[in-house]
C-alpha cells in the first residue's frame, strides 16, 4: 500500500453559509496503480488533490503515504496542474531540472536526467526553448518530464488534459499509459471526463457533488493500451455516465434559476435503448 | 523636434525675447560645448552619476527586499505599506530638512534623498507583484520542494521581475528628480549644483544647457536601458506577442 486517504473532509466558507466540498473521503492507492477520480466540476476532485499533495490542509481526515502522515508538501508526491505551471523565465530544460536545482542534485547530472525525461515525452529538440514558444500539449509534455524528474512515488495529474484540443488528448492520454507501464508509477488522475477515465484506469471512483463523496467505485479490466475511442471504452463510460447525470442535474439545478431542466438527450436515450450495454 | 529648435532660435535672432531671460539654442550649444571642454559638465555628470549609482542602487536593493516581504507577510503590509503608500505623496525633497539633522550637510543628506525619492516607488511596485503572482506558480514551486530561501529566489524575485522592473524605471525617474532637486539646495559638483551656479551668476545659458543635459540623460536612461529590459522581459514572460 502506498497511498491512503482516510475520512478526508473539507469546507469552504462562503458567502451563503459553508460549502461542504469534501465529506468523508476513503480510499487507497496501491503501489503502481492507475487510480481515476471521476466527477463534475465543482465536486472538490482538485480539492482532494491538493490535500493530498500537501498544498492545501484538510479540515478534517488525514492522507497517508507509506504509513506516513502527510502534513504538507513533498517531492513525492508531484502534481501536474490542468495548466502546466511552467515558469516563462526559465527554458524548457531548467522548467525540468527546477525540482532537482532546489534539492541540490549537481548541474551536470541534473542536465542529464532533465535531457533523458525530456526524451520520454519526445521534447529534446525543444530542450532551449522558453514557454511562450510551445502549444499547450508540449507544455503538458514539459510538466509530465518534470514531474518524473523528481522520482516521485505518486503522481497527481489534475485535470491535465482538458484544455487541450480533443487530438492531441488523445495522443497524450495514450503517450501516458504508456510512460506510466514504463515507470510503474502510482498514479491518482483526475478529470471530469468519463471516458478519460475508463480509458486510463485500473480502477474508477466517482465523486458526488456537494458535498463530495465517492459514490461508486469500478474496476476496469480491458486490456492494454486502450484507446479513447474504443467501443469498450465508450459502453463503460456510458455505464458511469448515467450515474453522473442525475447528480450534474441536482447540482445545476440548485445553481440555475427555478425554471431550469435538463433537455432530453438523444445520446442518453440511445444508450437505453441498446439492449444488453454494461453487460 | 528639429522644427521646434529652428522656431526657438529664429525667435531669438528676431529679438522676440531678450537673451539674457531665454537664450537661443546656438547660446545654449556652445556653453555646452565649452561646459564639456572645461570639464565642468562632465566633472557634474560624473559626480551626479556616481551619487544617484550609489542612492539608487540602495533604493533598488532595499525595496526589492521590502516589497518581497511586504507582499507575503500580512502584518507589514498592515503597517509598513498602508505607510509607504501614505509618503508617496510627500516629494523627497520634502526629506531635506530632517536629511540635514540628520547627516549634516553632507553627500549622505543627498543620498537619503534619492533614496527616500526611489525606494517607495520599487517598494510599491514589488509588492504588488508578488500579489499577482498566479498562485498555480506559488503551488507548482512548493510542490517541487521550494521553501524558505529557496522559495524567494527561485519563484518570488523572478516570477515578480516585470513589476520590479516597472517599479525600477519608475524609481529611476523619481531618484534623478530627487537628485538634482538636493543638489540644487546643497551639493558641490553635480549637475543640480551647476545649475544653482548658472543662477546665481545669472547666466541662463548655463542653466538651460544642464537642463538639457538633465533631460537628454534622463532619455537615455529611459530608451536605452530601461525600455530594452521592459522589452526583452515581456516577451521572455509571453507578456506580449511572440
Amino acid at each position: 500500500m502506498r497511498l491512503k486517504v482516510e475520512n478526508l473532509s473539507k469546507i469552504f466558507p462562503t458567502r451563503h453559509g459553508t460549502l461542504s466540498a469534501l465529506e468523508e473521503i476513503n480510499f487507497e492507492a496501491r503501489e503502481g496503480e492507475f487510480l481515476c477520480l471521476v466527477g463534475p466540476s465543482g465536486c472538490g476532485k482538485s480539492t482532494l488533490l491538493n490535500i493530498i499533495a500537501g498544498l492545501q490542509p484538510p479540515d478534517q481526515g488525514r492522507v497517508w503515504m507509506n504509513g506516513e502522515e502527510v502534513k504538507g508538501p513533498g517531492t513525492d508526491r508531484i502534481v501536474i496542474f490542468q495548466d502546466a505551471g511552467l515558469f516563462p523565465w526559465l527554458n524548457v530544460r531548467q522548467n525540468v531540472g527546477y525540482g532537482l536545482k532546489i534539492a541540490g542534485v549537481p548541474p551536470q547530472q541534473r542536465h542529464q536526467i532533465a535531457m533523458s525525461f525530456l526524451k520520454m515525452v519526445h521534447l529534446s529538440r525543444f530542450a532551449g526553448s522558453y514557454v511562450h514558444e510551445l502549444s499547450g500539449g508540449m507544455r503538458q509534455r514539459v510538466a509530465i518530464a518534470r514531474a518524473l524528474a523528481m522520482n516521485p512515488k505518486v503522481l497527481l495529474l489534475d485535470e491535465p488534459f482538458a484544455a487541450l484540443d480533443s487530438q492531441t488528448r488523445d495522443i497524450l492520454s495514450g503517450e501516458l499509459q504508456d510512460i506510466w507501464a514504463r515507470t510503474k508509477k502510482t498514479i491518482v488522475f483526475v478529470t471530469h471526463n468519463v471516458r478519460e477515465a475508463v480509458c486510463l484506469g485500473d480502477r474508477v471512483l466517482v465523486l458526488s457533488s456537494q458535498p463530495g463523496r465517492i459514490k461508486k467505485e469500478l474496476c476496469v479490466t480491458l486490456p492494454r493500451p486502450r484507446s479513447l475511442n474504443s467501443v469498450e471504452v465508450g459502453e463503460l463510460a456510458s455505464l458511469i455516465l448515467k450515474e453522473l447525470r442525475e447528480e450534474i442535474e441536482r447540482v445545476m439545478s440548485k445553481e440555475m434559476d427555478s425554471d431550469w431542466s435538463t433537455q432530453k438527450s438523444d445520446l442518453f436515450d440511445l444508450i437505453d435503448r441498446n439492449l444488453g450495454s454494461g453487460i | 523636434m528639429i522644427l521646434l529648435i529652428g522656431i526657438w532660435e529664429a525667435g531669438s535672432r528676431a529679438e522676440l525675447w531678450p537673451d539674457y531671460l531665454f537664450p537661443s539654442p546656438s547660446a545654449i550649444g556652445s556653453t555646452l560645448i565649452d561646459g564639456v571642454k572645461d570639464g565642468s559638465i562632465l566633472i557634474g555628470i560624473g559626480v551626479s552619476l556616481w551619487r544617484i549609482l550609489l542612492g539608487y542602487g540602495l533604493s533598488v536593493v532595499g525595496g526589492v527586499l521590502l516589497g518581497l516581504l511586504i507582499g507575503r507577510v500580512q502584518v507589514l503590509d498592515q503597517t509598513l505599506g498602508v505607510l509607504l503608500v501614505g509618503l508617496q505623496s510627500l516629494p523627497s525633497i520634502a526629506w531635506f530638512p530632517l536629511a540635514i539633522l540628520w547627516f549634516g550637510l553632507s553627500e549622505g543628506a543627498i543620498l537619503f534623498i534619492v533614496v527616500m525619492g526611489a525606494f517607495q516607488s520599487i517598494v510599491i511596485a514589488t509588492d504588488a507583484g508578488v500579489r499577482g503572482i498566479s498562485p498555480l506558480y506559488v503551488n507548482v514551486a512548493r510542490n517541487l520542494g521550494a521553501k524558505g530561501f529557496q522559495f524567494y529566489w527561485r519563484l518570488l524575485i523572478p516570477a515578480t521581475l516585470p513589476a520590479i522592473v516597472t517599479g525600477m524605471k519608475q524609481g529611476w525617474a523619481f531618484a534623478w528628480r530627487s537628485l538634482i532637486a538636493g543638489e540644487m539646495i546643497f551639493g558641490n559638483l553635480g549637475l543640480g549644483y551647476l545649475l544653482m551656479k548658472g543662477r546665481e551668476l545669472n547666466n541662463m545659458d548655463e542653466v538651460l544647457a544642464v537642463m538639457v543635459v538633465i533631460i537628454v540623460f534622463g532619455l537615455c536612461v529611459d530608451q536605452l536601458l530601461f525600455r530594452r529590459v521592459e522589452k526583452k522581459i515581456h516577451q521572455r514572460w509571453g507578456m506580449i506577442g511572440t
